[in-house]
């Protein structure tokens, strides 16, 4: 495998070549496998053109495994396409539609309306899931508009939109949870069909769109040069990209619409098609040719299981499958190198006074703390506790106050390091894996362990963060740390699990609200012995962050300079690693999976102004904490006697301050 | 449908009936228990040992098939418990099953923690219903004999509508359609309506696998096979709509042997997770469907 790396570009390119023909004709295969053995012996030509609807099983091949078949190509070209386009347009290799928030945007307007506005469901839900997807895409284009389009600001702004859609989403089905099988089960992308409608009308939609988006190829590849000679060429650079981005999210928006959401089909196509033919960058129509030979494969190999398992959603399971395949293009493959363009969004202005500003705060968090403390909503009303009071305060509010406030802070330091030290402004806690495998753990236990047993939470998801730890630093180390490939190799991970997740979810039953809910980050249960475990942790990862600033300052410079000054970048980075992972794990232990605060308290802090490495990692510790906190004292009582997870709270505050300051930022 | 209207106003009549009448907790030496387990609650309530809490009240008042007095403290939903306000409440006994000791272990800390069960063994599941009753009673202070006499009402119902049935040989198949007219959530071996079916000596047309709830997710196309079963759809209000539209659209569920032959009845929502009285519910809105099905 690792020769593969060094050797002459040719037989990669052969080899690549090569898996993407043999998907192909696999894919082929079991579509034949499967017709014959729905149909036996009848010619496929005469079931398709002249069927005896008589017969129970022409009528399925018919009605069913002939749309099954087009839907997949259709959507796996539409999502290739989409994906690929993204891709070439941001310059990042994470991009996809799903990041820019626009599948969420479509999602949450289909959820939302099927709650309170039923009657816009019978004027066509296609039209409510774009209305959702567009109106999602024209407020990340608003806000990034600002900086030129830039494509930092584009996904940055992207990510968060996409985080606070989620966490709408995840409250309205907590808080509805009698629909939570049903939207859950059709959010999952089964591409099961009874009948040719849907096969027409996502052909005629996306052929629309694809054909309009043809005619912005050319321009794409200019714009592939960069953005000079596209303007010295007499293009719009914005408006090229916008109006792509609008259009690829228009196709995402309609096959959300039409059969959920068709997980990392979009970013898996495009890398498996870059590496088949590295020199095609700029041509989205490899990708749409692999994406549909993709999940058709998938989708047919799901049908042939089905009599066993029962029915599969495709779009589920596509992160299932492309999860590995990412990793193993991340491990493998070889990147090419293309200019990069998106770095981190400058700050905007510079404090006169940190430690003042660290001063306040401390000063926060420990009001932050006290409120929390000693006063809630209770039966009567809000209630203030005097801190005599051994039971309220002390046995039931300090372990969930020592909880938030360390996971805050781990999740923050985490963030910050692994934006360092990956370079990319996106890499956050969830990006790693590991907050995913905690998930697994916990799903796998749910899934195995006989009803009636009681294990511990905290022990499983600790032994399934070890585990994909463990892989993850494998994988990583096989591709030298290397930025972009470790986040591919998390993102692959991530993907796997988030599909387990769906899948578990999709089959019904009573767990599934309990599972959902930890996922988006509740705190409820926490004792004390781990509250102040992930003080301890959050004070050990600040204190390392401190000892190498160096590292933290110089590594995002690029790896020439960190050598120049005596800095080995894969040492640091393989240390700044292990560090963020055991933040991670322990925070992730506590809350769960919470990718808001990770993601966005390093950016908030560089916005507002702290410079010094050495004041960012306090102010991300100080302001993680605060975060957190404050989220669990709002969530604690806000629906009182109902929990609403600090997760959720965090995205859901968090998301608007991010945009206002993003905004801010454009007119300076 | 002026039919299924009266159906679903006699349910409550009908469970009522089977209810003893409610005690206080302090005259008859009942403990004060906080069900966080709803099948645990249901049973309760339907024995007139009404729990001080129970988790996430307002959906239970909603789905479930017996009514809870709104002196019933809510302490939030199963995965998370509010536990200032469990505490507040200071119940004798709590009554959870494993995923709420997994969520929020520290549930224990407020009171002794008895486990429902919730496991059955193969084919026994209307026995599981009738040991969570037992469960509860004992752990409520509840006499057994009351759980006795409860358990031979329902079975007494239950065979006077197998009887009434006669003619029950045609295999039935319990579905959820899903909104979008193209799969379907279907009952299996081991699901509580299954236990019902086979209480009132019909069959379960759907033999096919489930998960570890009894439920499988299938397309339409595994229901091709099905010719000669009738059909019970469950609705659920919100979907009606919409689920009716699709199911009008779809071209292979209008080619399904039992729609074509008409044979297929829409029943409402029941709580498939539930013990006896969620079983009597079940049985009570199936049957009336059933005999008004043209032979």
């Amino acid at each position: 495998m690792t020769d593969l790396s060094t050797a002459a570009p040719r037989p990669v390119l052969r080899g690549a070549s090569i898996g993407v023909a043999a998907l192909a004709i696999a894919a082929l295969g079991l579509v034949f496998f499967n017709l014959s053995t729905v149909a036996g012996s009848e010619s496929w030509l005469q079931l398709l053109f002249a069927p005896d609807l008589e017969d129970p099983r022409q009528t399925v091949a018919y009605f069913s495994t002939f749309p099954r078949i087009a839907l997949a190509i259709v959507t796996g070209l539409a999502l290739g396409f989409a994906g690929s386009v993204f891709q070439a347009v941001l310059r990042n290799p994470l991009a996809e539609p799903g990041l820019l928030g626009v599948t969420s945007g479509a999602q949450l307007a289909l959820a939302a309306s099927l709650l309170y506005a039923p009657a816009l469901w019978t004027e066509g839900y296609e039209l409510v899931a774009l209305g959702g997807g567009v109106f999602v895409f024209a407020l990340v284009a608003l806000a990034a508009s600002g900086r030129g389009a830039s494509a930092p600001a584009f996904i940055l702004t992207g990510v968060v939109v996409s985080l606070y859609c989620n966490a709408l989403y995840g409250l309205l089905i907590l808080f509805h949870h009698d629909f939570l099988s049903d939207l859950l089960a059709w959010q999952a992308g089964s591409l099961q069909q009874s009948g040719w409608q849907s096969v027409a009308r996502l052909t005629a939609q996306a052929g629309i769109v694809g054909l309009a988006m043809l005619f912005l190829l050319r321009p794409l590849r200019i714009l592939s040069l960069g953005d000079g000679p596209a303007r010295s060429l007499g293009l719009s650079p914005a408006l090229v990209k916008v109006s792509l981005l609008g259009l690829a999210s228009t196709l995402a928006a309609l096959v959300t619409a039409e059969i959920g959401i068709v997980g990392f089909i979009g970013l898996a196509a495009p890398a498996l098609a870059r590496h088949a033919w590295p020199r095609q960058f700029a041509n989205p129509i490899p990708a749409a040719l692999v994406g549909a030979a993709l999940l058709l494969f998938i989708d047919q190999a799901l049908g042939l299981i089905a009599p066993y398992a029962g029915d599969i959603p495709a779009g589920a399971a596509a992160g299932l499958f492309t999860g590995p395949l990412l990793a193993i293009l991340a491990v493998t493959g070889r990147q090419a190198d293309r200019p990069r363009t998106d770095r981190m969004p400058l700050p905007s202005r510079r404090l006169a006074r940190p430690s003042f500003a660290l001063g306040a705060l401390a000063t926060l968090l420990v009001l932050a703390a006290g409120l929390s403390l000693l006063t809630g909503f209770g039966d009567g009303g809000w209630q203030i506790v005097s801190p005599t009071d051994p039971d309220l305060p002390w046995h039931w509010r300090l372990p969930r106050l020592l909880g938030a406030a360390g996971a805050g802070a781990c999740l923050a330091i985490a963030g910050l390091l692994l934006q360092r030290a990956l370079r990319n402004p996106l890499a956050s806690p969830d990006l790693v894996g590991v907050g995913h495998g905690a998930g697994l753990g916990l799903i796998i236990a749910f899934m195995i362990v006989p009803a009636g047993a009681v294990w511990s939470k905290l022990a499983v998801s600790a032994a399934g963060a070890a585990a994909v730890l463990v892989l993850v630093a494998v994988l990583a180390r096989r591709a030298s740390f290397q930025p972009e490939r470790t986040l591919l190799v998390g993102v692959g991970l991530g993907s796997m699990v988030h599909a387990l997740l769906v899948l578990f979810l999709a089959s019904g039953g009573p767990n599934g609200a309990a599972l959902l809910s930890w996922f988006s980050g509740s705190i409820g249960a926490v004792r004390i012995a781990e509250g102040v475990m992930v003080c301890v942790v959050a004070l050990a990862t600040v204190v390392v962050a401190l000892v190498f600033h160096r590292w933290l300052a110089a590594l995002p410079l690029g790896d020439q300079t960190s050598l120049s000054i005596g800095i080995t970048p894969r040492i640091a980075r393989t240390m700044l690693f292990a560090v963020a992972a055991v933040a991670i794990a322990a925070a992730t232990m506590i809350v769960g999976p919470v990718s808001f605060v990770g993601l966005i308290v390093p950016h908030l802090v560089s916005q507002a102004g702290f410079q010094r490495t050495r004041d960012i990692v306090l102010a991300c510790a100080l302001s993680g904490a605060i975060f957190l906190v404050g989220a669990d004292f709002i969530g604690r009582n806000l629906a009182w006697p109902w929990p609403m997870a600090p997760g959720l709270i965090a995205a859901l505050l968090g998301g608007p301050i991010f945009l206002w300051l993003i905004w801010r930022g454009r007119s300076q | 449908m002026l039919t299924r209207r009266h159906l679903v106003a006699s349910i409550p009549f009908a469970l009522a009936a089977l209810a003893a009448p409610s005690r206080a907790a302090t005259e008859s030496g009942l403990k004060r228990v906080a069900a966080i387990d709803w099948a645990a609650a249901e049973a309760l309530v339907a024995l007139g040992a009404i729990p001080v809490a129970v988790s996430d009240t307002q959906y239970f008042r909603q789905r479930m098939p017996v009514s809870l007095p709104e002196t019933v403290a809510d302490i939030g939903p199963f995965w998370e418990i509010n536990l200032e306000r469990l505490a507040a409440i200071a119940p004798d006994a709590i009554l959870a099953n494993s995923s709420s000791l997994v969520m929020t272990p520290a549930i224990a800390d407020v009171a002794p923690v008895a486990q429902v069960p919730d496991r059955a063994a193969k084919g026994q599941r209307f026995e599981l219903a009738v040991a969570i009753m037992r469960h509860a009673a004992d752990t409520a202070g509840v006499p057994g004999s009351d759980v006795d006499a409860f358990q031979q009402r329902i079975e007494t119902r239950l065979s006077l509508m197998r009887q009434g049935l006669g003619r029950a040989d045609r295999p039935m198949l319990v579905l959820l359609p899903d909104q979008n007219g193209r799969r379907a959530m279907v009952y299996g071996e081991g699901s509580l309506p299954d236990a019902v079916l086979r209480k009132l000596g019909l069959a379960n047309a759907w033999s096919g696998p489930v998960n570890a709830n009894g439920l499988a997710q299938v397309g339409l196309d595994a229901l091709m096979p099905l010719a000669g079963a009738t059909f019970v759809q469950v609705e659920i209000p919100t979907l009606k709509l919409r689920t009716a539209r699709s199911l009008g659209r779809s071209a292979l569920w209008q080619r399904l042997e039992p729609i074509r032959a008409q044979r297929s009845i829409t029943i409402p929502q029941f709580h498939p997770f539930g013990g006896l009285p969620s079983a009597a519910h079940f049985a009570e809105m199936l049957v009336p469907a059933l005999e008004r099905l043209p032979a």
